[in-house]
């Protein structure tokens, strides 16, 4: 029980770090030893620079956080062939973390990219 | 901690149920008092009927099971507009439900729907 509410600390002291400041590599090593989640934040903080996350709920079992949450940014960067927008965007998603010792060691991530699509404007919202 | 056991158990018997079977109201309402939840079903229900679900990871705290899983179906129904592709489908979604007296009183669910619409060649996958 101990540990969860210690992990569930360590997570909100990261998303509150993280969120609305560039996220470097040094910063984002502080808190994560998984090396996909970096890359996949440097690559997302270089599209939505500066992007702010809200947390919504967390849920923690043993080494285990589910955050669901909500990311905030604007379309400044390519983002997979897609020019820069302009446009703000702001849509939920669902991450897992594994910590260890203060570490993020692996994590899992679910996005509504169609919702992401939707605000960009390049998709239309279904009839 | 007995309790969150007892809700994962719940979870798992509501899974083994309801997947690969007709989601009928009288099958769900032994396990759902969330009409939003029942009226999704039947909506996915109708688009690929008998849907099978298939559970990788559950994090449970408190009255809370947070449920990644995966969902496979064949494309039989209308989908928002799209008619029958007759094509299978297997998508990640994460799902969380509120439960108590083992009934399901609330839920969330995040599912990527690009992927879902890629599968069915309504939309090609990014480069």
């Amino acid at each position: 029980m101990d540990q969860a509410k210690k992990n569930k600390e360590f997570i909100i002291g990261y998303i509150n770090a993280l969120s609305g400041v560039i996220k470097s590599r040094e910063l984002c090593e502080k808190y994560i030893a998984d090396n996909s989640l970096t890359e996949h934040i440097l690559f997302f903080d270089a599209v939505f620079p500066n992007y702010e996350m809200f947390i919504d709920e967390i849920t923690a079992e043993g080494n285990r956080i589910i955050l669901r949450a909500r990311l905030k940014g604007k379309h400044e960067g390519e983002l997979n062939g897609i020019p820069p927008t302009h446009k703000e965007v702001l849509f939920p998603f669902v991450i897992g973390y594994e910590i260890v010792n203060h570490k993020i060691i692996s994590h899992w991530l679910l996005a509504d990219q169609m919702m992401l699509m939707e605000q960009l404007g390049i998709m239309k919202q279904p009839a | 901690m007995e309790q969150v056991k007892k809700n994962k158990e719940f979870i798992i018997d509501y899974f083994n149920a309801i997947s690969g079977v007709s989601k009928n109201d009288e099958l769900l309402s032994h396990y759902i008092i969330d009409e939003k939840l029942k009226n999704h079903i039947h909506f996915f229900e109708s688009a690929f009927p008998k849907y099978e679900m298939l559970i990788d990871e559950m994090t449970a705290e408190g009255n809370r099971v947070v449920v990644r899983a995966r969902v496979k179906g064949r494309h039989e129904g209308e989908l928002s507009g799209i008619p029958a592709t007759h094509k299978d489908i297997e998508i990640p979604f994460v799902i969380s439900y509120e439960i108590r007296d083992r009934k399901i009183e609330d839920h969330w669910m995040l599912a990527d729907q690009i992927m879902v619409m890629e599968q069915l060649g309504v939309m090609k996958p990014p480069a």
